[in-house]
């Protein structure tokens, strides 16, 4: 039999209202309150302990009330945490999730709890933490707790956890694949959308499209001619033998080349490393990716002030959106050492 | 134009001293096979390996794939590429049913990919689920081998040579059953007419022998052109030497499309199949637009409703599957685009390069960069040292997350994007993305 112990507040834990929202954590063996409708419905698990905070204490002792409860837990074994439901209670909710973002941390072991989807708490814990779709008041506890144990049961089980929409949780924000019955390839799908769509029937897509938030554009330079200027590429443009193992897609590096003494890239030196362009044209002529020849004349001119004694060159192909913005920020301190005032970004 | 497909289906390739078919048991002559793929002997080292599903069988670097078919008439099986140019989708076709031909380079690049006949990688590839008759080979000019960008031009155009071989061998036998294939008229009967939209790789401007090759012609940058359905089961359009192997559809896919299939199975009954318009991934963004526009213009003169779009790979083509889909639904036709995902590794980045809410009705073929786990095969058909020596996109020589994609036990960590044709939009995929 696996162990579950079980978070409450102090009105489902039954220690009074509102009147008694600042009592500090307490530990309890077995199970109270709405934990004992739980204990029936799980299989496989049992309902050691219960612990129970007041809303405001956890709310305003967020800290203390965090290691009080690690004092209490250190000593116990336990294969599952669970916590509410907190329907639509603001306080209660977000100490759920900060409750089990804690527990699961700490020890290693999955934390769930249940709550509206108006709750604060769900936008505040979704990544952290498995949250239930719950109702909007204690009246759902009927619906809501069965849904909680048959949920728990999985995990007691070591079953498989399904996509966010099939188990009624929360989506945490990580996209995986699915594998689908043979049967339902693309061809089948395609086709059985196209003719709801062409119906005028509802249908559901299945890649989101929505556009996230763009990245506003900086303001224009007063004074080209005065303003220090680096070169930044996702081209893939490297040394030749590709000496820091720059990936054809999906690059996590980036490499760092000297320009120091260079009027002109020259072929021969340099290569492409990128996976998705044809790399004739940049093996024969490195300056279509990087042209230090213009920039060096532009800087004799005064047009330019002056040029970054470095290029950076890593692979757009395929790379994702976290790695990108990670080696923005590794780039950005050798920028913002050198005082550059703006970069130039040449892509593939 | 009505096609008819004799359909033959194999049980088991095998070697011996006559090519033959009897009783579903296909028989290769190993010399008269590798003279046949190798006329010009540009190849060298050619040797012809069966690989069945089930079996602990792992095979790469592949570079082409292709259903074996031949004609009666004495008609090139690919016109303008394995022989004379010809017409395609008329007369009689003959097809081994239940193979494929693979061809196995030397090296892997960004194009190549893997296959393993049994473990959690056949799930996500039809061809876990045919019997391959694979050649190995490496060519006689070592340049053509050792790059990351390369032709491939011998290997698949012998890939296309041995699928012709084969099958001629049962062109005087009677199949085990005939399809007819044939868009009859539908005049009256008021059913919606539908396109499909083919993406094809056309994105090497200037060097020749990279791209899809259509009738022959190497397609870089051709404009949008409108085909009937039969040339394509008919051998008219074969693959490249680029797109990633994950995303990679390949001249099997083109003969075979599932998509087409199913249109042309609905065609009479809930909607009028009008044909298929073969589409760019431009090299530039003139090239996207000038498609757009030009798919969406001979949908609206075909007097299309409804249009199912197969995106061929991602990032550039991202933009040309947005800028399409955009164009007919703006002309009123309405559109479901089929496509591979890229959520990164750890599932938490953006999918697409071109993302827009107009594009309300998209099918996923699943996700090409989620990371599996593979155990060791017993046996290896091609060259498993070139995962750590060869730049790949799908797998690498070490990682500071996952450790080196070949372990010393032989078994791999990989993206999903190296598994061949994993999530290649012209019809098997049965996978989907959610959100956990």
């Amino acid at each position: 039999m696996k162990k579950v112990i079980m978070y409450l507040n102090q009105f489902f834990g039954q220690i009074g209202g509102e009147d008694q929202a600042d009592c500090a954590p307490q530990l309890h063996e077995g199970a109270l309150g709405p934990a004992q409708g739980l204990q029936g419905l799980l299989k496989g698990g049992e309902i050691t302990h219960t612990i129970i905070c007041g809303d405001n204490y956890m709310a305003v002792h967020t800290q203390r009330a965090l290691d009080a409860i690690a004092q209490m837990l250190d000593s116990l074994e336990f294969d599952l945490f669970l916590a509410g439901p907190a329907f639509l209670a603001g306080r209660y909710g977000s100490a759920c999730g900060e409750v089990c973002k804690f527990v699961q941390e700490r020890y290693k072991v999955s934390a769930v709890t249940s709550m509206n989807r108006d709750n604060p708490g769900v936008d505040m814990f979704r990544q952290d933490c498995y949250i239930l779709e719950g109702g909007s008041n204690a009246a759902a506890m009927r619906k809501d707790l069965p849904k909680m144990a048959a949920f728990a049961n999985k995990i007691l089980n070591g079953e498989p956890l399904k996509w966010a929409q099939a188990e009624g949780y929360f989506s945490r924000g990580i996209r995986r694949q699915v594998l689908l019955p043979e049967e339902e390839n693309v061809a089948e799908r395609a086709y059985e959308m196209l003719m709801k769509k062409l119906k005028g029937q509802p249908f559901v897509s299945e890649t989101p499209m929505d556009v996230p938030e763009p990245v506003p554009i900086a303001k224009p330079l007063e004074d080209a001619g005065k303003a220090r200027i680096a070169f930044i590429s996702t081209a893939g443009l490297v040394p030749m033998g590709n000496p820091d193992r720059i990936q054809t897609a999906a690059a996590t590096r980036f490499g760092r080349y000297s320009l120091e003494g260079r009027e002109s890239l020259k072929a021969g030196e340099w290569e492409t490393v990128h996976g998705g362009y044809d790399h004739s044209y940049g093996n024969a002529d490195p300056q279509i990716i990087m042209p230090l020849d213009a920039l060096r004349k532009l800087e004799r001119e005064g047009k330019l002030g002056y040029l970054h004694p470095y290029f950076y060159s890593t692979v757009g192909n395929l790379t994702n959106q976290l790695n990108a913005e990670r080696m923005a920020h590794e780039i950005i301190p050798y920028l913002q050492e050198d005082h550059i005032d703006a970069v130039i970004f040449g892509s593939a | 134009m009505k096609l008819r497909v004799g359909e033959f289906q194999v049980k088991d390739v095998v070697f011996g001293e006559e090519t033959s078919f009897h009783d579903g048991i296909l028989t290769v002559n190993e010399q008269e096979a590798i003279a046949a793929l190798n006329p010009d002997g540009k190849l060298k080292d050619v040797k012809l390996h069966v690989a069945r599903p089930g079996e602990s069988v792992r095979i790469l670097p592949i570079n082409a794939i292709a259903a074996p078919r031949a004609r009666a008439d004495g008609r090139a099986t690919f016109p303008g590429y394995t022989g004379k140019m010809a017409s395609c989708g008329e007369g009689d076709l003959y097809a081994l049913e239940g193979m494929a031909v693979i061809s196995v380079g030397t090296h892997g690049g960004w194009m190549e990919g893997m296959l393993d006949m049994s473990g959690p990688a056949a799930d996500l590839t039809e061809f876990a689920h045919t019997i391959n008759l694979c050649f190995t080979a490496a060519n006689v000019d070592p340049s053509e081998d050792d790059n990351s960008q390369k032709t491939n031009w011998d290997y698949r155009l012998g890939c296309c040579l041995l699928a012709e071989y084969v099958a001629k061998t049962v062109i005087h036998q009677e199949p085990d059953l005939w399809r007819e294939y044939e868009l009859t008229d539908t005049t009256g009967m008021g059913l919606p007419r539908v396109v499909m939209v083919l993406e094809m790789s056309t994105f090497y401007e200037n060097s020749v022998g990279y791209d899809d090759v259509f009738y022959g012609v190497d397609v870089r940058c051709i404009v949008p052109t409108f085909v009937h359905p039969n040339e394509l089961l008919d051998g008219a359009l074969c693959s490249s030497s680029l797109v990633c192997a994950g995303v990679h559809s390949y001249t099997y896919n083109y003969q075979k499309s599932l998509v087409l299939k199913k249109l042309y199975e609905k065609h009479g009954k809930t909607l009028d199949f009008v044909g298929v318009i073969l589409t760019n991934i431009g090299p530039n963004i003139d090239n996207k637009v000038r498609a757009a526009i030009r798919v969406a213009t001979m949908a609206q003169m075909l007097k299309c409703d409804g249009a199912v779009y197969c995106q061929l790979g991602s990032g550039t083509s991202d933009v040309d599957f947005q800028k399409t889909i955009v164009a007919l639904e703006e002309r009123g036709i309405k559109c479901v685009g089929i496509n591979p995902e890229f959520p990164g590794r750890d599932g938490t980045t953006s999918l697409k390069t071109a993302l827009d809410p107009r594009l309300d009705a998209v099918v996923s073929t699943g996700s090409a960069c989620e990371v599996i786990e593979l155990p060791a095969m017993e046996r290896v058909i091609g060259d498993l040292q070139s995962i750590p020596r060869d730049k790949w996109p799908g797998c690498w020589a070490d990682d500071p997350i996952y450790g080196p994609s070949l372990r010393a036990d032989g078994t791999l960590i990989v993206d999903t994007d190296h598994i061949v044709a994993s999530t290649e939009s012209t019809g098997w995929a049965h996978k989907t993305c959610q959100y956990f």
